[in-house]
């Protein structure tokens, strides 16, 4: 197995939108770091292929705070949203908090596409969620989003390729 | 190639481990271990701390199973991370907790969390966790040395990489 960084983004300024495009099909999976903060309190969206199609997101997660667990389906649209409410949210402060997705079989155009997400803010909550986007279309690009907002400055997106 | 192999211990009967002088040149770090207790007799959790420093300025969550129910738990104003059980003498032999812990950023000067996946599975119904945790430490300095340890001695053996370049 490699593991590959493809690209990776650091904001130099406050960004509504963080866009990878053009990623291509070598890899069998997609591994994205994020390490971000945003100024108010939004929920973080993955967008693919920029589609903001209703029909293609769902929500499935198991998430705690500092007592308790639960667990909840949530259907989306226009992403997969990579945060839950009073769990772990985007801080903000930089660092506070860590979010890993990992996405199986990108680029194939048999299967839906299935994305894992861990969110980790300590002083709020985790989340351990999975995403389903209902097409075959094979990805090419993602966009990281918030519900409002920006991401702030010093944030950095990060997305490796892994190969077998 | 981005997962880059920085280095390897091994814990013969130590309460305390530490891979120090990490290089800066790496933008994450993954330190994966399998550690098993040898003088203690039931599992028990094991402490990650950074650059030496046991202040009360970690704090940890964590979401953990342990084959009939799943509950949270928690540290906030911790001396250390939490990063999940590992096994004691009374454990099926030859088994030993594992865990991930993925640390981001660890070299620049924001705060620092981490993320953990770790399991003690022993094939018996005494110990047997899943636990998925969030780690943080509200200090901004570049992270120089990692430290395992527990208040009994353990063996077995971790590794150290690192992801990506800055």
């Amino acid at each position: 197995m490699s593991f590959v960084q493809i690209a990776s983004q650091t904001l130099a300024s406050s960004t509504a939108v963080v866009t990878f495009s053009s990623i291509p099909n070598t890899y069998r999976d997609l591994v994205c770091v994020v390490r971000a903060n945003t100024t108010g309190s939004a929920t973080a969206l993955l967008r693919f292929n920029n589609s903001t199609s209703s029909i293609n997101v769902r929500r499935n997660r198991l998430s705690a705070n500092s007592s308790s667990v639960t667990s909840a389906s949530t259907d989306t649209s226009g992403g997969v949203e990579l945060t839950y409410t009073s769990r772990a949210t985007m801080p903000n402060t930089l660092g506070e908090a860590n979010f890993l997705f990992e996405l199986y079989d990108y680029a194939t155009t048999n299967k839906y596409k299935i994305v894992l997400v861990r969110g980790n803010r300590s002083t709020t909550g985790m989340d351990a969620m999975a995403g389903m986007w209902q097409t075959t279309n094979a990805i090419d690009r993602l966009d990281f989003l918030l519900s409002t907002g920006s991401y702030g400055a010093g944030s950095i997106f990060t997305i490796y390729g892994i190969t077998s | 190639m981005s997962m880059t192999f920085i280095s390897s211990l091994t814990a013969s009967s130590v309460s305390t481990i530490t891979f120090s002088s990490i290089p800066s040149t790496y933008r994450d770090l993954k330190l994966v271990y399998q550690l098993r207790f040898d003088a203690r007799a039931t599992a028990n959790n094991l402490r990650l701390t950074f650059n030496g420093s046991s202040t009360s300025d970690y704090a940890w969550l964590a979401l953990r199973g342990n084959g009939s129910t799943a509950d949270a738990t928690s540290g906030a104003n911790s001396l250390e991370i939490q990063p999940g059980f590992t096994e004691g003498t009374n454990s099926t032999s030859n088994t030993f907790g594992n865990t991930s812990i993925y640390i981001t950023n660890y070299n620049d000067s924001n705060v620092k969390s981490v993320s953990i996946d770790s399991v003690a599975e022993t094939n018996a119904s005494a110990v047997q966790f899943t636990y998925l945790a969030s780690g943080y430490r509200n200090n901004t300095a570049a992270i120089t040395s990692l430290t395992i340890a527990a208040g009994d001695s353990f063996i077995g053996s971790l590794w150290l990489y690192g992801i990506g370049t800055n």
